[in-house]
């Protein structure tokens, strides 16, 4: 850990809000990404990314120093992001709710055409992240994208190190059914879509 | 065919596999159509992965944040509050039983019946008029004398001082509670 960090730690600690707006600052990406991926959807990731922080500095008094901060701060959004998918899955939710609406956030960076493929890779993306349960979305999100050890995934999701390869290795044998799924799909409709472009020209 | 170990070394990662395992799961993917499949499927998705890469918020994540982290901190104080108002309440109330409790035990000790505490308490409540008829005349003496020694005038301004001292106790009283509360080093 950097001793800038350590420093904003130890202020933060003591009530310092400035300090831990720092912390803040330098852990929002991933932090909001872990979020997003767990949850699909940018409003309930912002939610879940300002509500770790929160929780963080309420307890702050609770963190080890010895261990790795980033850890401890992805494990707090990891079990946020896991309660809220379960608790989500008890109300019924309208596919139509504005709420939970899926929108990508946008990068003004990027052309109209890049913008658009990448709004379909992120709802692919979505899609075989969907297919898996709660806990084994953050372990795969947590390897991934934050390449995580399985020690560090064991850590952040309070398992241990065989619990995490083998929810792991399920995971993946679920992606790979999806993805072939998703293939069988556009391939579908790439056929059909076809027949309909032929018909008139017949 | 057998699959099993095979789809097993493939979820598992290439790098988990030894040498032996390496070539003996390259030799069965060249005749295995499903093993293909899924070491395809698995590759294209760990490619998807990396490149969706990682996401930034919105501009002004801290800011928000902030925002947040006050909000919470007034909803506590409420609540804090309220707690401290309630737990009053209920140390008063219960003061109050145990008085009424013991009182009224000791009163019940003393008296052998209803009539007699009705007629006290009436008895009672005829001497705090009475007294209190008194301590009227007795203020009334004092404000003549008073009146006597300081003109009206000066009351006026002395009502007037007060007044406005009260008012900047208020507003002092008011600026003390809108400035924020922090706990620094």
């Amino acid at each position: 850990m950097e001793e800038t960090e350590t420093a904003w730690l130890e202020l933060a600690r003591q009530g310092d809000e400035e300090a831990f707006a720092r912390i803040v600052e330098k852990y929002q990406r991933p932090v909001f990404s872990l979020c997003f991926r767990m949850l699909g959807v940018a409003e309930a990731a912002e939610d879940a990314a300002q509500e770790t922080f929160l929780r963080a500095y309420k307890n702050l008094r609770r963190y080890d120093p010895r261990r790795s901060f980033a850890t401890w701060l992805l494990s707090i959004a990891a079990h946020y992001c896991i309660d809220r998918l379960r608790r989500k899955r008890l109300v019924t939710v309208s596919v139509d709710d504005d709420a939970y609406a899926w929108r990508p956030p946008v990068d003004p960076a990027l052309s109209p055409e890049a913008s658009l493929i990448r709004s379909q890779q992120q709802e692919r993306v979505r899609e075989l992240l969907e297919a898996l349960p709660a806990k084994d979305r953050a372990a795969v999100v947590l390897y991934y994208w934050h390449d995580c050890s399985y020690q560090e995934i064991a850590e952040t999701l309070s398992l241990s190190v065989s619990a995490v390869k083998s929810r792991l290795f399920r995971a993946r044998r679920a992606l790979a059914e999806a993805w072939q799924t998703q293939a069988v799909g556009v391939s579908k409709q790439i056929h059909s879509e076809g027949i309909r472009y032929e018909t008139p020209a017949v | 065919m057998k699959h099993l170990p095979f789809e097993d070394w493939l979820l598992l990662g290439e790098s988990a596999l030894t040498p032996s395992q390496h070539r003996a799961l390259a030799e069965h993917l060249q005749e295995c159509l499903q093993c293909q499949m899924l070491q395809m499927g698995l590759g294209e998705v760990e490619d998807l992965f990396r490149e969706s890469g990682l996401h930034d918020p919105a501009p002004g994540f801290v800011e928000r944040w902030q925002a947040r982290a006050q909000q919470d901190r007034l909803v506590r104080q409420q609540w804090r509050y309220r707690w401290q108002v309630g737990i009053m309440l209920i140390v008063i109330l219960n003061a109050v039983v145990g008085l009424a409790v013991f009182l009224g035990g000791q009163l019940f000790s003393v008296f052998d019946s209803w009539v007699d505490v009705v007629a006290l308490a009436v008895y009672r409540i005829f001497a705090l008029f009475f007294a209190l008829g008194e301590m009227r005349g007795l203020f009334a003496v004092i404000w003549r004398i008073l009146g006597g020694l300081v003109p009206p005038e000066r009351w006026a301004l002395l009502f007037l001082a007060l007044g406005l001292g009260s008012l900047l106790w208020v507003g002092w009283l008011a600026h003390l509670i809108k400035l924020p509360r922090r706990v620094g080093s």
